[in-house]
């Protein structure tokens, strides 16, 4: 993998690629809006200067940026483009300090491109790491939060420019606070959380976030034919094709909501074009968190299972699956501080109501 | 018995069909080719003409294409309504540059609704006005109006509309909940089109009329790029729901002349194929797709490839991924117009995609009944046979990251007989 040291308005179409992988299935394609007004503040600035933690001073004051809710509400209500310098200043004011730096929360979809925004808007360098490297639903669900990092202070602003600052020592309160708010801000809002040092990050992040998601994003957009994207896939995440069909089923509310996340579940049934034609049942919430085939568990969370089209490699999203869409069957290994027995606490199957061992996790002594 | 003609430049091609038998098939080039067609199939036909249904995607997209040399090139204007006014340049404008080549004013004034129907913010109607005032001051004959939420509160665009019309009467006003979809810059990309087509379309449905009135009393019908027809009316005033027909009429004429319902089509076009699939009859939709433009348009239209017959034939079984275990149904597109066989044997249709809250699995099921109602409502408003309505497409999908019960749902519907 390429570690970038910074990023131009050239290497945003890769790093949306990327992104949308690691999105798990909730990635979207109508994006077309964010990515125009990112590639002119890019254009208009000079290239967002891309760090790692030991490159910062130690105590180097930094944030994660993240977009919290729906991409649908936001396609349907854009940012006006201030709200990541109005998220940041509202968590130095309420720090009482200037930051030094800029974090994702993680590097999936749209959160790759609001940490690049805030900190080309606000003048900072982003640390190439991020807390999930993939992404998850709750805010928490973080390497900061198993490093037993803070999440609050937490500042975030909506669509009509309405701006919360949030002190809680739970970063379960600061989750469902959150949350709640999200139904009356208009469907989303950008958050800024997890103020930390340069030093607490180069042991609690997960490193080269950003980078990976380029490169991978560049295998995405060169790739050829369906095996030529596989294969470059495999070479730069370790993933594995689980199948390649139809959807030919799609149902919601096939199981009871996990409590305390967002959205309904619902589940996705691939018929594979293979011989023995195989059946892929994918469970879904927010992202697609199981795969059977033939009723085997093949691939769990915290694995980043995803939805790619095989006609031209883009990652298809769980809300624009149809019944009769075309899909090849993606897994992908997460960073390894979430194959530890915490991380699978944390963010394993049973964590999302699912009362069955990650397959990896009865080879563990 | 029924006549389907498509309109390219000049050129008219037309055919007379019998249920699935193609009776006759005429064409014409020049400014009266559409008469002259028209009047040749009619002569040929042995019983009453029942509709004639016009495809005039080709016409549209030449408008679109060439907005220096038709009257339907007029730029026009935007009129936002959000709760916030931009804060960046590339946030007030368009990522097209297509579609920004079109605008030559723009504005945002404070209002708008959430997904769920709640008011963000109180309409600024006079700023609306002043605004309309502006556009018309700079010689614009025609304003597109998106406001947030719309489809599922179009009330801000309605009031825009009418106190617009009302202060500036010579501006057209173009309502992007009047198209429908999810998705802001979406709307926004078909109510501008629709605003840039108002003009021209307006003269070509008169003239379609008008060659179709010497056959006598027959409906006058146009192709939409969801396989369906609307009337000249609804035409005139929503020009962009036929923009992207030809591959849909292309398809369901493919469907009809090869007599299948279920089917993945691979129509050879000279050198190329259209390759899609019908369900049902009707060509598979999608409603974010990019089409010929290479624009979004959030109207459902036909989900279709084009590719050279020689790179069909280096790699076949990339093409037809989705052709493994349906049938693959292989057709010409030279001698026949497919696509005036597919106006003339096509239906009303009708689609709703908007956002409902349900808490319950009952609770979704009744809003997803509720809105099968309304859709099928709309479709017999079509002067179909009764008692032939049908949902054909039905989905509730959950969305992610909010709070739990918030769906989308998308319904497509259709009326009369398939052949």
């Amino acid at each position: 993998m390429t570690t970038l040291t910074s990023l131009k308005a050239d290497d945003l179409p890769a790093l949306l690629a990327g992104a949308d992988l690691f999105a798990s299935g909730a990635s979207r394609d109508d994006l077309d809006g964010m990515r125009y007004w990112l590639s002119a503040l890019l254009t208009e600035r000079d290239p967002i200067r891309l760090v790692t933690p030991d490159e910062l001073a130690p105590n180097a004051l930094c944030a994660s940026v993240c977009f919290v809710g729906s991409i649908t509400a936001l396609a349907e209500l854009p940012m006006t483009g201030d709200e990541p310098h109005r998220v940041l200043q509202a968590l130095e004011n309420r720090l009482g300090a200037k930051l030094d730096a800029v974090v994702a929360l993680d590097v999936a979809s749209l959160n790759a491109l609001m940490p690049v925004a805030a900190a080309a808007l606000h003048g900072l360098p982003l640390v190439d790491c991020d807390g999930m490297g993939r992404v998850f639903p709750l805010i928490y669900q973080t390497s900061y939060e198993l490093a037993g990092l803070p999440l609050a202070p937490l500042a975030a602003v909506g669509p009509t420019g309405d701006t919360f600052v949030l002190d809680t020592t739970s970063s379960e309160r600061a989750e469902r606070v959150l949350r709640a708010t999200l139904n009356h801000s208009g469907g989303w809002m950008l958050t800024a959380m997890y103020p930390t040092t340069a030093a607490q990050l180069a042991t609690a992040a997960i490193p080269g976030s950003i980078s990976r998601a380029v490169t991978v994003g560049r295998a995405l957009i060169d790739a050829t034919d369906t095996d030529d994207l596989t294969s470059r896939l495999q070479a730069s995440t370790g993933s594995r094709v689980l199948g390649i069909g139809r959807v030919v089923e799609l149902e919601q509310r096939t199981r009871r909501a996990t409590s305390g996340y967002p959205a309904y579940p619902s589940s996705i049934v691939v018929r594979t074009h293979s011989d023995p034609v195989r059946s892929i049942r994918l469970e879904a919430q927010n992202e697609l968190l199981l795969a059977l085939v033939d009723g085997a568990v093949t691939a769990a969370v915290p694995d980043i299972i995803c939805l790619l089209d095989p006609n031209d490699g883009r990652v298809t999203g769980v809300e624009s699956v149809t019944v009769g869409s075309e899909v090849l069957v993606l897994a992908i290994p997460p960073a390894p501080v979430w194959r530890t027995p915490q991380g699978l606490a944390m963010v394993g199957p049973r964590s999302f109501g699912f009362e069955l061992r990650h397959p990896n996790e009865e080879l563990r002594p | 018995m029924r006549i389907g003609a498509r309109l390219s430049g000049h050129a008219v091609r037309g055919v007379l069909v019998d249920g699935t038998r193609v009776l006759a098939q005429a064409s014409a080039d020049g400014v009266r080719a559409l008469g002259a067609v028209l009047n040749e199939l009619g002569a040929m036909a042995p019983g009453a003409v029942q509709s004639v249904t016009l495809d005039i995607s080709d016409v549209l997209l030449d408008a679109v294409r060439r907005p220096d040399l038709e009257p339907g090139g007029n730029p026009v204007g935007v009129l936002r309504v959000l709760p916030r006014p931009p804060q960046h340049p590339a946030v007030a404008d368009h990522p097209s540059d297509l579609l920004r080549s079109f605008v030559r004013y723009r504005a945002t004034v404070a209002g708008g609704h959430d997904l769920f129907g709640a008011p963000l913010a109180p309409l600024d109607q006079a700023k609306a006005v002043e605004a309309a005032r502006a556009a018309r001051e700079l010689g614009l004959g025609a304003l597109a109006v998106v406001a947030t939420g719309a489809v599922g509160s179009p009330g801000h665009e309605s009031a825009v509309a009418e106190a617009v019309l009302d202060a500036v009467p010579e501006l057209q006003v173009s309502l992007s909940h009047e198209i429908g979809g999810i998705g802001l810059l979406m709307r926004e990309t078909a109510a501008v089109l629709n605003a840039v087509l108002l003009s021209v379309a307006g003269q070509v449905v008169d003239r379609c009329e008008r060659a179709i009135r010497r056959l006598g009393n027959v409906p006058c019908w146009f192709a939409t790029s969801d396989g369906g027809r609307a009337s000249a009316e609804r035409l005139r005033a929503l020009p962009v729901i036929g923009l992207e027909a030809r591959a849909a009429m292309t398809l369901r004429g493919a469907a009809v002349r090869n007599e299948v319902k279920d089917a993945v089509m691979l129509i050879e076009d000279g050198d190329t194929y259209l390759i899609g699939e019908v369900r049902d009859g009707l060509p598979r939709v999608a409603p974010d797709l990019r089409g010929t433009l290479g624009l979004r348009l959030a109207a459902p239209q036909a989900v279709s490839t084009v590719v050279s017959t020689a790179a069909f034939h280096a790699n076949r079984s990339r093409w037809l991924h989705g052709a493994l275990g349906s049938p693959v149904s292989v057709i010409q597109n030279i001698e026949l117009d497919l696509a005036a066989v597919g106006a003339a044997s096509c239906e009303p249709t009708a689609w709703l995609d908007a956002v409902v809250h349900a808490d319950s699995a009952d609770e979704l099921r009744a809003r997803q009944r509720t809105m099968k109602e309304r859709v099928l409502s709309m479709v017999v408003a079509g002067e179909t046979p009764p008692g032939t309505e049908r949902i054909i497409e039905s989905s509730a999908v959950s969305l992610t990251y909010i709070p739990s019960g918030a769906y989308r749902l998308r319904v497509r519907a259709a009326a009369g007989t398939s052949p």
